[in-house]
């Protein structure tokens, strides 16, 4: 061997060594990538939840067998051994009866299969035979015959056949009547045993068990191994990555193991139940997990299963330092989703719900999306969805005839210094344009803004208002007529409304004439106001005006306007010339105007520099463009596209948006900016809660493709609701009314001053299903209250039959999708003897207690219940008849009793129609409907 | 493939080998269980007892009157105005009507099965502020012969609001949760309310006209007290150590505002 002359051109020996090394190398290295694997931490987790399920199942043991009369189950179970016991004296008789049992089975085993079967295709083909002989003429006269035999042969069989059959059942009965209260007994004690079965199922499922080590063992595990990855596949929901379309896979559940089972509320994460089943994940709710999984809410990375992988984001700073210490965790970065931060999650439902007004139970989401629309956010920045809606701030086209120019330059200089509570936001005097140079821009911008609104404004005068209101009796007015549904006031700390003016300062603002001939008719000074008509009368409207005349701003008042300096305006008018006609260009085009002109120049180019047209309607201005950026799909913009300046941030979505809604101007901080370039989004002055509320709405504008069978509100009668929806947001409906069970926001009000709720403006819950489309259509038209001695009143609204038309089919087709056509109201008269027996159940029931009946009223009319005698005009037929049965179902907390209660449906008055309390309902029903009518 | 099935099978086999040593029946494990659990009976009734006086400091303002006109038959069984039922209180400030009860430290105890009357009668409620035990079957009478609504706000338990239009009219009812206090009204008499405490152990009670209390058989341990007045709120909570036998003091003290 030593002396072998190798030839090849390598040495064998060191090749052999190499082969060695490199051979066991690889093999440590398939035994680390094996240990590896064994060892992936969702593994130890999938271990630890079994560990968890066999805890819970044991400590349930104790619960369940309490609730068992043990009394009964030992007699039970004496009873079934004593019934096997019985057994056993019956075995001979037993083991006899299953011998025949066998016995016949092979008996009718054998005639069936053995005689009876080939017979039959020896007949069939016999008569085949015959037949083709027949028809070639053939002499057929002893396959007749023989036929005739087998046949014959054959119904003996099935008769025989028969009769085994019988004996059979025979046998069978009598050993079930031996059985019989062995089989009872068993059964009933199987019923006892149920649930702690169930759960010693449970309890041997999750052991480890020599099985579970056997099929998890390392290099087992590939065969059938009970830890495996848990994953949903989203066909309908797919993953855009970048250029093309994968389908969404999602392996949450493989670590968080009890998100869809009930019992692991509170257990440590990631085995915690995921919360409201009903709504998200459960099977039969409208987000079921194998539909929607996880990551289309969540964000992350749906396929990774390791905790920094899967891009988890904490919720807050806390969370943050947990996870550093517990999972070595870091912000993810240039992965393809982050997670959203628990406190956002709301925002998800833009993807499929974004075409809708609003999305039920995402409270904060809604709130983001109104304060959006009602701060302006929506004025600068397009947004899909909520595009081409009123203006935040009021309408400037007639600002001459209701505002003071002292007062406007004071308020835009500062709002907040004219109420704390004032939506305006403020554009000057913030930490990017404090310094003295600055301040004197802005002083001349303001200037010439005004200038400009006031050259470009219609004149308007209002009415003389009565001198002598009552400020006091306007304040009690003020309160309980519902102004507060929409504005907000100082004097009432129990609720602030913030979907019109904070009017604490109103005094300081508006004149007299212009607050009484504004709050009598809003329309006479603007036309497209949504403001509605109180229907005061000029005494109640005199002291509502008196009172908010007294609602002053002392401070503001005395303060004067920022002065504005000329050469200053020179200046900035120079610097827009300058871009335009050069440096000597400009210097002669400035030299023509003269100082209004100048005023109208830098007013005009201010105006479309700070976008105020995006809230305000201005002359001039009416075509322009919002300044800010889309915000469409802002929330899959990449982080690296965002200037994060030096404010030393964190580089995430959100605490981009939480930091330009908390000061906008701090991304110029310790930056050189021309003053023209400085940051102008305005400071809105907003809470944390808002600024939650609103950083959750747009995280939520995203760009993911949803496919439009998994779109909310867009199939069919989808976009008629919407449409209502809108008309419902737009005048702010859920300031007093409960609609979807949203809003109700007055309530708060009555809640915390302990006043009645049924007093307050009623929930629609239901409310299409309630009233007739007639009566809708009228009231709606010309605003009756239904409760005129209520305070709180329905105001009128001037809307359209457009606007009329799709509240009205909102409500209809909400409670019905076959709402259209509209059904016809047939209510049966009663008969003479029914309705002397229904007069008597209506007097017995005592209705005119509560309810006022025509020129008859209750003892107390304040607080007294609808007239019934206009039934027969509001009400439909049917759904008097729910009402009647359960009136708490329809509208929770009322006044009204139930007089049947349910489930049990008992009458309290049962001598009449037989105590029958579906025709006792239906009877009143049609008596109230026929005396109303006969009225 | 192949090898999936070996592997199957050998894995059936071990599962058919453990099953079959020793097993019991379900029968038999049930009957372990039940013994087992005998552990988890309700802790029995004590010896010891709490009891006091609830009293009220500073000038309680005489109780306002009110009219019971609006409804005739109310009318007719009062002679004139009607006294409020909000704070009861005697020249000494002893006050009537608080629920005095343990808070923290008792376990759960059955329902008695007699049940608690609430009687409407005279357009008032009978008793104005009571207590009972969860599962406590409670019946709530109409004495009048005219209409009353019983309507229950609770919170935790379910909410009703049941039409009684007969003099005698009896409504069966049982709460399920512990819930502190249940409000009561009449939408009919607006005046008409009262307050239920709901409770899943025995120890509560409700001061009489002279503001005193007595609360018995508890068991050795430590508690934590509370006095519920209507309008005052909840107490201060006191904490006491009792043991067997034993008869502790504790006295309540509220603020008039």
């Amino acid at each position: 061997m030593a002396d072998f002359k190798d030839e090849r051109a390598y040495n064998s020996k060191t090749l052999t060594k190499v082969f060695l090394w490199s051979g066991l190398l690889l093999l440590i290295c398939v035994f680390l990538m094996v240990w590896k694997d064994y060892n992936r931490p969702w593994k130890a987790y999938q271990r630890q939840f079994m560990q968890l399920q066999k805890e819970q199942a044991i400590e349930q043991v104790p619960d369940v067998v309490s609730d068992i009369d043990v009394a009964k189950f030992k007699e039970l179970y004496e009873a079934k051994k004593q019934a096997e016991k019985d057994l056993e004296t019956h075995e001979s008789e037993i083991s006899k009866l299953n011998k025949q049992s066998a016995d016949l089975d092979n008996q009718i085993y054998k005639v069936k299969t053995v005689d009876y079967q080939p017979l039959k295709a020896q007949i069939d083909a016999d008569k085949y035979t015959y037949m083709a002989r027949s028809e070639e003429g053939k002499d057929n006269e002893n396959l007749k015959k023989k036929i005739d035999a087998e046949t014959d042969q054959a119904n003996a069989y099935t008769q025989k056949l028969f009769e085994l059959n019988q004996q059979k059942d025979q046998v069978a009965k009598d050993l079930s009547t031996l059985y019989a209260r062995r089989d009872e007994v068993a059964g009933n004690l199987a019923k006892m045993e149920a649930d702690f079965l169930k759960l010693k199922t449970k309890i041997d499922k999750n052991s480890f068990s020599f099985l579970f080590y056997f099929r998890n063992a390392m290099m087992l595990d590939f065969l059938a191994p009970t830890i495996q990855i848990q994953q949903v596949v989203l066909k309908n929901l797919p993953e855009d990555m970048y250029f093309a379309k994968t389908m969404r896979v999602d392996r949450c559940m493989t670590c968080h193991m009890a998100i869809d089972k009930k019992g692991f509320e509170n257990a440590p994460q990631p085995f915690r139940t995921h919360p409201n089943l009903d709504l998200y994940i459960g099977s039969s709710s409208p987000h079921p997990l194998e539909k929607i999984g996880c990551t289309i809410c969540h964000g992350g990375m749906g396929q990774a299963t390791d905790f920094n992988t899967c891009a988890h984001v904490p919720n807050d700073d806390e969370q943050a330092k947990l996870w550093k210490e517990k999972y070595n965790w870091e912000q993810p970065e240039g992965v393809q989703s982050t997670m959203l931060p628990l406190k956002y999650t709301e925002g998800s439902c833009l993807k499929c719900h974004g075409t809708q007004e609003q999305v039920n139970f995402a409270p904060k989401l809604n709130r983001g999306r109104e304060l959006m629309i009602t701060r302006g956010c929506v004025g600068c920045h397009k947004v899909k969805n909520l595009e081409g809606l009123t203006k935040a701030g009021p309408s400037l086209v007639r600002v001459k005839g209701k505002l003071k120019e002292e007062f406007v330059e004071k308020w835009v200089w500062d709002p907040k210094s004219y109420n704390a509570a004032a939506r305006m936001p403020s554009f000057f005097q913030q930490t990017n344009n404090s310094d003295p140079d600055s301040l004197a821009r802005n002083k001349a911008e303001l200037h010439s803004i005004v200038r400009y609104l006031y050259t470009h404004s219609e004149g308007y005068t209002p009415n003389e208002a009565p001198a002598g209101g009552s400020v006091a009796n306007g304040k009690k007015i003020f309160k309980e007529i519902g102004c507060l549904a929409c504005h907000g006031i100082d004097d009432v700390t129990s609720h602030h409304a913030d979907f019109a003016p904070d009017l604490s300062s109103v005094g300081s603002k508006l004149s007299a004439a212009f607050i009484y001939t504004w709050i009598k008719n809003p329309r006479h000074f603007n036309p497209d106001t949504r403001m509605p008509v109180l229907r005061l009368t000029n005494q109640e409207a005199a002291d509502v005006t008196a009172y908010l005349m007294s609602k002053r701003n002392k401070a503001f008042d005395e303060a004067s306007a920022p002065q504005a300096d000329p050469a200053v305006r020179d200046a900035l008018i120079l610097d827009y010339l300058k871009v335009q006609f050069g440096i000597d260009g400009a210097k002669t085009q400035l030299a023509q105007m003269d100082d209004k002109a100048k005023e109208q120049y830098l007013g005009q180019k201010s105006l479309s520099k700070y976008g105020c047209f995006g809230c305000h309607m201005i002359q001039g201005f009416e075509t322009a463009q919002g300044i800010g950026t889309e915000l469409s799909d802002w929330g899959t913009k990449q982080v690296s596209q965002l200037d994060f300046g030096t404010t030393g941030l964190p580089h995430t979505h959100e605490a981009f948006v939480n930091a330009k809604l908390e000061n906008p101007r701090q991304f110029d901080n310790g930056k050189d900016v021309v003053f023209n370039d400085k940051l102008k989004m305005p400071n809105f002055h907003l809470s944390p809660e808002d600024r939650e509320s609103i950083v959750t709405a747009v995280l939520g504008l995203t760009n993911t493709y949803v496919p439009d069978e998994m779109t909310a509100g867009i199939h069919g009668n989808g976009p008629l609701l919407e449409k209502g929806r809108r008309v419902i947001f737009d005048f702010n409906c859920r300031g007093c009314h409960l609609i979807e069970d949203q809003g109700g926001r007055i309530r708060e009000m009555y809640q915390k001053e302990g006043i009645d709720l049924s007093l307050a403006p009623p929930n629609l819950r239901k409310e299409g299903a309630k009233v007739q489309v007639e009566w809708f259509h009228d009231f709606l038209m010309n605003v009756h209250p239904i409760r005129p001695w209520l305070h709180i009143h329905m105001p009128s609204f001037a809307w359209t039959d457009e606007k009329i038309d799709a509240v009205i089919t909102y409500f209809n087709l909400k409670e019905d999708e076959q709402a259209f056509p509209f059904k016809t109201i047939n209510v049966p008269k009663l008969s003479a003897s029914d309705l002397t027996q229904t007069k008597a159940m209506f007097d017995k029931l005592q209705c005119k207690k509560c309810h006022v009946f025509g020129s008859q009223v209750p003892a107390d009319l304040s607080t007294a219940a609808p007239d019934l005698l206009k039934v027969h005009e509001r009400l439909k037929p049917e759904w008097v008849l729910d009402w009647l049965k359960n009136p708490d179902a329809l509208s929770p907390g009322v006044r009204m009793p139930a007089f049947w209660p349910q489930p049990d449906d008992k009458s309290p008055v049962p001598q009449y129609f037989h105590g029958n309390s579906e025709k006792q309902r239906e009877m009143l029903r049609n008596y109230l409907f026929m005396l109303s009518s006969a009225k | 493939m192949e090898m999936k099935k070996i592997w199957a099978l050998l894995a059936v086999a071990t599962l058919a080998m453990t099953a079959g040593c020793g097993q019991k029946s379900d029968d038999e494990m049930m009957m372990e269980a039940l013994a087992k659990s005998g552990a988890k009976a309700a802790v029995p009734m004590g010896t010891a007892s709490v009891a006091g006086k609830v009293t009220v400091t500073g000038k309680v303002p005489a109780a306002a009157l009110f009219s019971v006109d609006a409804d005739p038959v109310c009318k007719a069984q009062h002679s004139g105005m009607v006294k409020e039922e909000t704070v009861i209180a005697d020249a000494k400030g002893d006050l009537k009507n608080v629920i005095v009860y343990v808070k923290e430290g008792a376990g759960a105890y059955p329902a008695p099965t007699t049940p608690v009357t609430l009687l409407q009668k005279g357009c008032m409620y009978q008793p104005h502020v009571f207590a009972l035990q969860v599962n406590q079957p409670i019946e709530i009478v109409n004495g009048d012969p005219t209409l009353h609504n019983v309507h229950c706000m609770a919170q935790i338990n379910d909410s009703f609001n049941v039409g009684q239009p007969n003099q005698g009219m009896i409504t069966e009812k049982k709460f399920t949760k512990p819930e502190m206090p249940v409000p009561f009204k009449c939408d009919v008499h607006g005046w008409m309310h009262c307050f239920a405490g709901v409770f899943n152990n025995p120890f509560f009670a409700v001061t009489g006209d002279d503001g005193s209390f007595k609360i018995g058989g508890l068991p050795a341990g430590s508690y934590t007290l509370v006095a519920w007045q209507e309008k005052y709120g909840e107490s201060a909570p006191q904490k006491i150590d009792i043991k067997d036998g034993e008869a502790k003091a504790v006295n309540f003290t509220f603020t008039a505002n």
